[in-house]
């Protein structure tokens, strides 16, 4: 489980805005069926540590992927702008759920379509944003 | 038999007065040690009547030691690389310990010296910890 991805998300939910942004929630990896839209899933990608030559780890970076998900282009592309945004107005050497973050950037940016697996043909939009982030240790 | 690095390896630094060791404080966010290497010079002895040049040994040179760090985020005044800087400039000969826990060779690794170099942090965009690189030329005397 990504600690990065749970302490984004947690800022995320804190950010002005966010039920009127995402009324679907930001959930782990899968989302319910039925889930309300738009709506947002992410996951851990990598995550690599920074030793000291004790092997004690001074720093952790993770890549983790946000997937904002709605039902047109547009709203997918409002709703990763949204999250985009509050994650580079999260400032740099801050204290996230209690774990001292030393920065959040957005690498990259991708649309995908699928349709959805509950048996209807609603097609789906998605944005994925990679986020990657450095922090201590806790 | 080999060894790897073993977990919580640590470096202290002890002020040397007249060739005396103080108390051993900590040198934090220790990345690497870059061993210094130990040399022999060579005399030039050939005799003009010799028709080949002849060498003997002549000096030992212990080399200079490099130590890289993690940039620590303390006050100015009581950074590690502050207090580096500060014995440098004031030729302060101190005394490096390499210990690597469950070993018995840490003596080997035991520098006299002073500092004659500090390197400050390069700066860029990317995940990549700040890191400098201090360097000791060893030496016995004071």
């Amino acid at each position: 489980m990504s600690l990065l991805a749970k302490i984004v998300r947690a800022y995320l939910v804190g950010r002005p805005g966010y039920a009127a942004a995402i009324p679907g929630g930001i959930s782990p990896e899968v989302v319910a069926i039925g889930n309300a839209m738009p709506y947002v899933y992410y996951s851990g990608v990598s995550k690599s540590r920074t030793n000291t030559c004790g092997n004690v780890p001074v720093l952790i970076s993770e890549r983790i992927s946000f997937a904002c998900v709605a039902a047109t282009r547009a709203e997918a592309q409002t709703l990763a702008d949204w999250v985009a945004t509050q994650i580079l107005a999260s400032p740099s050497r801050t204290t996230l759920s209690g774990v001292l973050v030393h920065q959040l950037r957005i690498e990259e940016e991708g649309d995908q379509a699928e349709f959805t697996g509950d048996g209807s043909d609603e097609p789906i939009r998605t944005t994925g944003l990679d986020v990657v982030g450095v922090y201590e240790p806790v | 038999m080999a060894l790897v690095v073993p977990a919580g390896s640590t470096a202290t630094i002890k002020v040397l007065a007249a060739g005396s060791a103080g108390a051993a404080s900590d040198l934090t966010n220790l990345k690497s040690v870059g061993g210094s290497t130990v040399t022999r010079s060579m005399a030039d002895v050939t005799a003009l009547a010799d028709t080949m040049l002849q060498r003997i040994p002549s000096r030992n040179d212990r080399g200079t030691l490099q130590l890289t760090f993690f940039l620590t985020d303390t006050a100015t005044a009581t950074n590690q690389v502050t207090d580096l800087k500060t014995k440098m400039t004031s030729g302060t000969h101190c005394r490096i310990n390499v210990n690597l826990p469950g070993s018995t060779i840490d003596d080997m690794f035991q520098y006299d010296g002073y500092i004659t170099e500090v390197g400050e942090p390069e700066i860029g965009a990317s995940d990549d910890a700040l890191t400098y690189t201090v360097t000791w030329q060893r030496s016995d005397k004071y």
